[in-house]
């Protein structure tokens, strides 16, 4: 079974849209002189138009790759301003290392340009309307392999 | 509509507002048929102006100029008209919705327009890097229509019109 974590941080109205992608970034890629920060800033406009219209409340941004699924949600309104349900600590391995991959949740009308930007920047960061989730590995794994069946004659036999 | 009832510093007020006005910003340059990548690619650098000078109190309006590049005239105009008061309710709000209804009355920009986006602020206010005067084209031969409130905050509000033949 896959390892998944999770972060929540804390966005409008204590954070802006890019200060809040800001601080996703130093969750994911904490070294800022990284090949993965740069790529990741990059992203960002994609980044602050999800955030900013909190596709990212309900949806995770998720990076998937070498180390553990990471799933970033973002905390609105009072919840932002109290810290409820607010978390924000380093991760205990970056998932950015080795190969990886990460998929932001938009407005669905947002995700045709949005493609067509991250696109532009980065063969690893995709968009994905915000009703859509990313199969883990053992799903995907699961729908790949054929399916199994019983060779009757075969089974009968005594 | 998002809507939120709670009581909010004037510092959150200037963050919620400064982040929904450019989300109303990118709503109406993609529903008008434009790409939003021009604004969001440069999302750090509106913030840092709307949001200082919202908090400064100079800010009056952000205006998206749809024109026509072969002979630069205007073909639409969005303002977003901020509107400044000394009490508020604390309530934090932004509606989105009444500018798609807007829009799918007045219609889409043809796909070969391009836009600037424009800041007006009240004399003196403190300077921003990357920011400097500039002429707004000229509204001749359009009529403005205003289609109300879309962002509302602790005595901030944002007033929402566009001008059209």
């Amino acid at each position: 079974m896959s390892t998944v974590l999770a972060r929540r941080v804390a966005s409008t109205p204590v954070r802006t849209a890019s200060q809040t992608w800001s601080k996703i970034t130093e969750i994911l890629a904490p070294d800022p002189a990284s090949a993965v920060h740069a790529e990741l800033r990059k992203a960002a406009g994609v980044a602050c138009a999800s955030i900013s219209s909190e596709a990212t409340r309900d949806a995770a941004i998720i990076v998937w790759g070498a180390g553990p699924r990471v799933r970033v949600y973002c905390v609105f309104d009072d919840d932002a301003i109290t810290g409820e349900d607010v978390s924000e600590d380093a991760l205990p391995r970056s998932p950015t290392d080795g190969d990886w991959r990460m998929s932001i949740p938009c407005l669905p009308e947002d995700v045709p340009w949005s493609s067509n930007r991250l696109a532009s920047v980065s063969t690893r960061i995709s968009a994905r309307a915000m009703d859509e989730d990313v199969e883990d590995e053992e799903t995907a794994a699961k729908a790949a392999a054929p399916p199994l069946t019983v060779n009757l004659a075969e089974f009968l036999k005594p | 509509m998002s809507t939120s009832t709670f009581v909010v510093s004037y510092a959150y007020t200037v963050t919620y507002v400064t982040t929904k006005m450019l989300l109303v910003l990118k709503e109406i340059i993609r529903e008008i048929g434009l790409d939003p990548s021009r604004l969001t690619d440069d999302f750090d650098t509106y913030e840092d102006a709307v949001s200082t000078w919202i908090s400064s109190r100079h800010l009056q309006r952000i205006t998206l100029e749809v024109y026509d590049p072969r002979t630069n005239g205007l073909v639409t105009r969005w303002d977003i008209d901020v509107a400044y008061s000394t009490v508020g309710e604390g309530r934090l709000w932004v509606d989105t919705a009444v500018v798609r209804y807007a829009i799918a009355k007045a219609g889409v920009a043809p796909s070969s327009c391009s836009y600037d986006i424009k800041l007006k602020n009240a004399p003196g206010r403190p300077d921003v890097p990357g920011w400097r005067p500039c002429d707004s084209r000229s509204t001749d031969g359009l009529r403005r229509y205003s289609i109300g409130a879309t962002v509302g905050g602790n005595g901030l509000h944002a007033q929402t019109a566009y001008w059209s033949r």
